[in-house]
C-alpha cells in the first residue's frame, strides 16, 4: 500500500526540480572561463529530481502510518482547523499588502483583533487588552526605542 | 601568556568597562529576543552608542551586545522555536523540544554555562595559538572551501530525526532558494521574476521567521493535541529546580568540550566556518551518542554541543581578524569598523604596535561572556514563564512581532509576504514529515558553496579533480564520503547481525525439536 503523503510530496518535489531545471537552462551554463550562473542551480535541480524519485519509489515500500477511520466529527474538526490556519495566513498576507497603504496602527488592529476574538476565541476584554497592549508596546519598542520608521499610511496616524 | 592576559584584564576590568558591558548585555538580550534581529543587526543598530568611548570600552560594550543578542536568539530558539541567527537554528531542534517537555530552564541554563566554558577555552586558545593558526587559515583556497561546504552539507543527514533522503532533499532545496537574486559573479538576476525586492535574494531572518516561527504557529493552530500539551507545561519558580542537574551535566560536559574545540577551529576559517560549527557539533554529538534516536526529541547534548561550538567559534573568528585583518563574518566586520573609528587597523602588526589593544580586546570578549552568565542565568526563571502563556494568546503576539520584525529589516512589505510564504512551506513540511533545519543549512551554505565551487572550477579549467588533488580538500572530501556512506554501512551491519541472531535462534529451536 502506497504511503500517500510521501508519494505526493515526492511528486511535488520532482515537478519542482523539473521546473527549476527548466528555468536554469535559460541562463548560461558554461563559458570559456568556467561555470556560469545557470550551472549551480541546474546541478542542484538534477539532484533534487534524483532524490525526489527515491522518495517516490520508497513510498511504495514504506508502511503507511495506521490511521483510525474518520467519523463525521473528525471531518468537521478537520474543516475547522484548516479554517483556523487559513485565516492566520490570509490575515498575515493582508497585513503585508495593507501595511504601507493604511499604516501600522490600523493594519495591526486588523491582524490581531480577529485572530484573538474569532480564531483563538478570547473574550472581548482579553481581546482588547492584549490587542491594544501589544500594538502600543510594539510601537514604543520599534519606533521609539529602535528607530524603525513604521508606515503611517494615507490616514497619517500610526 | 599569563602576564599578557593579566595586562588585558587590567584594562578591561575597570568599573567603568564592567558597567558598559552590563549595559551592552542588557540591550543586546532585549533586542536579540525580537525575531529577525540577530547579533549582527543588533550590533549594527547599537554601534553608534560606542562612538564616544575609547577603543577598549567600545569593544567591551560591543562584546556585551554581541553575547546578549546571541543569548537572546537562544532564548527565542528554545522558547518559541524562532532562531535568532543561522547558528541557533540547531538549538531549535532539541532546545524547543526540551521546552515542550518542561525542560526549557535546563536548555537555557546549559546553553549559558556551555557558552561560558567554551568562551574560556576560546580565550586561552586564542592567546596561545593566534599566530600559528592564522597561517593555517590562509591555506584554505576555493577548493578547500568547496570541500568544507560540501562536508557541511552532508551534515543534513544527521540534522533530521527522520528519513535521510528527505533531509538531503531539503538541504538541496535550501541551496536552490539561496540562488535567488543577483549572481555574485556575473550580476545576472536569477529567479527574481522581475521583482526588485528579490534582487538581493531572500533574507535569512525572513526565512528563519517564516519556516520556524510562522510554520510552528500554523501547525499549532491546527493541532489541538500539540497545543494542549504545550499549554499544560508549568514551571517551578525556584531557580535550582530549573537549572541543569547532575545528570544533565554528566550528559553535557563532553559535548561542551568537543563543541568548544570544533567551534574554535572552524570559527577561524574566514567565510563560513563559524556558521557550520553549530551544525557540525550537532552531527558529531549525534554520531557519538549512545542514544542517537533521542536527538530531535529533546536531547540536552543537542543544545550543549552546538551552543558551545557557536561561542567558541567567536574566539576562533578573532584569529584572522587580529592577526591578518580579515573579518571572517559580519560581526567581525562590524568590529573592524569600531577599530578603524578609533584609529587602529587590525592586522599583522597589531600585536607589536598595540599589544594593550590586542590583549584588551581578547579579555573584553571574555568579560562579556562572564557578565552574560551573571545577568541571564538568574533571569531564566522569568524567561521560562513565557512557555506558560497559553498559545491562544502567544500565537497572535508572535505573529505581530514577526510581521513587524520582517518589515523592519528593509522597510519592505514584500519581506512580510515572503515570510508568510515560507511560513506555509514550514507548516507543510511538518505535515508531510520533512524538517526545516536541513533546508536552513542548505540556504546558509548556498552562496559560499556556489562561489567557491565556481572559483575552484575556473582555476582548474573545469576539472573536478581539483577537489582531490589539494591535500586539505581531499581529506575533507574523504570525510564527506565517509559521512554519506557511514549510515548505509551501519544499516547493513545491523541487518547482518540481525540475520545472524535469527539464524542462531532457528538453529537452537530446531535442535530442541
Amino acid at each position: 500500500m502506497v504511503n500517500e503523503k510521501d508519494f505526493s510530496s515526492g511528486l511535488f518535489l520532482f515537478l519542482l526540480g523539473l521546473f527549476l531545471a527548466f528555468l536554469s537552462i535559460r541562463y548560461s551554463i558554461w563559458s570559456k572561463f568556467g561555470p556560469d550562473e545557470g550551472f549551480f542551480p541546474l546541478a542542484v535541480a538534477m539532484i533534487i529530481i534524483g532524490l525526489s524519485l527515491i522518495i517516490i519509489v520508497k513510498s511504495f515500500f514504506i508502511a503507511k502510518p495506521q490511521e483510525k477511520g474518520k467519523t463525521s466529527d473528525d471531518k468537521k474538526r478537520k474543516i475547522i482547523t484548516t479554517l483556523r490556519v487559513s485565516i492566520y495566513v490570509i490575515l498575515m498576507l493582508l497585513y503585508g499588502f495593507m501595511l504601507e497603504k493604511i499604516g501600522f496602527l490600523i493594519t495591526s488592529a486588523v491582524l490581531i483583533f480577529p485572530i484573538l476574538k474569532y480564531v483563538e476565541k478570547q473574550s472581548w476584554k482579553i481581546t482588547l487588552l492584549v490587542g491594544f497592549g501589544s500594538i502600543i508596546t510594539s510601537y514604543i519598542l520599534f519606533v521609539h526605542f529602535l528607530g524603525v520608521p513604521l508606515p503611517r499610511g494615507f490616514i497619517g496616524i500610526w | 601568556m599569563i602576564e599578557n592576559l593579566l595586562m588585558g584584564f587590567k584594562i578591561s576590568l575597570s568599573f567603568q568597562n564592567i558597567i558598559y558591558c552590563f549595559i551592552g548585555c542588557t540591550l543586546g538580550t532585549i533586542i536579540g529576543v525580537l525575531p529577525g534581529l540577530g547579533p549582527s543587526a543588533t550590533i549594527a543598530m547599537l554601534l553608534t552608542l560606542t562612538y564616544k568611548l575609547d577603543l577598549t570600552s567600545a569593544i567591551i560594550m560591543l562584546a556585551g551586545i554581541y553575547y546578549g543578542a546571541s543569548y537572546g536568539g537562544t532564548i527565542t530558539s528554545v522558547l518559541i522555536n524562532i532562531p535568532g541567527e543561522a547558528s541557533t537554528v540547531v538549538t531549535c531542534i532539541d532546545g524547543y523540544q526540551m521546552a515542550l517537555k518542561g525542560r526549557a530552564g535546563k536548555a537555557l541554563g546549559i546553553a549559558a554555562f556551555g557558552s561560558f566554558i567554551a568562551g574560556t577555552f576560546g580565550t586561552v586558545g586564542l592567546s596561545l595559538l593566534a599566530p600559528p593558526l592564522s597561517e593555517f587559515a590562509l591555506m584554505f583556497g576555493p577548493a578547500e572551501y568547496s570541500a568544507l561546504m560540501m562536508l557541511g552539507l552532508t551534515l543534513v543527514i544527521y540534522l533530521g530525526s527522520g528519513s535521510p533522503t528527505k533531509a538531503m532533499v531539503m538541504g538541496f532545496l535550501g541551496l536552490a532558494v539561496a540562488t535567488i537574486g543577483m549572481d555574485p559573479a556575473t550580476a545576472v538576476e536569477r529567479f527574481t521574476f522581475g521583482s526588485q525586492s528579490l534582487m538581493e535574494g531572500v533574507n535569512i531572518a525572513v526565512l528563519a521567521m517564516g519556516l520556524f516561527g510562522i510554520g510552528e504557529i500554523l501547525y499549532m493552530a491546527e493541532s489541538g493535541e500539540a497545543r494542549a500539551s504545550r499549554d499544560a507545561i508549568k514551571y517551578s519558580s525556584k531557580l535550582r529546580e530549573l537549572l541543569p542537574d547532575q545528570y544533565d551535566w554528566k550528559m553535557s560536559i563532553k559535548p561542551i568540550g568537543r563543541g568548544s574545540i570544533l567551534g574554535f577551529f572552524l570559527g577561524m576559517l574566514p567565510g563560513g566556518g563559524a556558521v557550520i560549527s553549530s551544525f557540525a557539533s550537532y552531527a558529531m554529538e549525534k554520531k557519538f551518542s549512545k542514544h542517537p534516536e533521542q536527538f530531535g526529541k529533546g536531547a540536552i547534548e543537542g543544545v550543549a554541543g552546538p551552543e558551545s561550538a557557536n561561542n567558541s567559534a567567536v574566539s576562533g573568528a578573532f584569529i584572522p581578524l587580529l592577526t591578518l585583518g580579515i573579518p571572517s563574518n559580519v560581526v567581525m566586520a562590524l568590529l573592524v569598523g569600531a577599530f578603524m573609528l578609533h584609529g587602529v587597523t587590525p592586522g599583522p602588526f597589531i600585536l607589536k604596535e598595540h599589544p594593550n589593544v590586542f590583549w584588551g580586546v581578547i579579555t573584553s570578549m571574555y568579560v562579556g561572556n562572564v557578565i552574560l552568565l551573571i545577568l541571564n542565568v538568574p533571569l531564566i526563571r522569568f524567561f521560562v514563564k513565557i512557555i506558560e502563556i497559553p498559545m491562544a494568546l502567544l500565537s497572535p503576539l508572535i505573529v505581530l512581532i514577526c510581521v513587524i520584525g520582517a518589515y523592519s529589516l528593509n522597510n519592505n512589505a514584500v519581506d512580510i509576504l515572503i515570510m508568510v510564504i515560507f511560513g506555509v512551506v514550514g507548516y507543510l513540511m511538518r505535515k508531510f514529515r520533512y524538517e526545516p533545519a536541513p533546508f536552513m543549512l542548505g540556504f546558509v551554505l548556498g552562496e559560499m558553496l556556489e562561489k567557491s565551487v565556481r572559483q575552484a572550477l575556473i582555476i582548474s579549467q573545469g576539472s573536478p579533480l581539483i577537489f582531490f588533488t589539494h591535500p586539505i580538500s581531499m581529506v575533507l572530501m574523504v570525510a564527506m564520503l565517509f559521512m554519506i556512506l557511514s549510515p548505509i554501512f551501519t544499516t547493513f551491519r545491523k541487518r547482518r547481525r540481525l540475520t545472524t541472531v535469527l539464524e542462531q535462534v532457528r538453529k537452537a529451536a530446531s535442535e530442541d525439536d
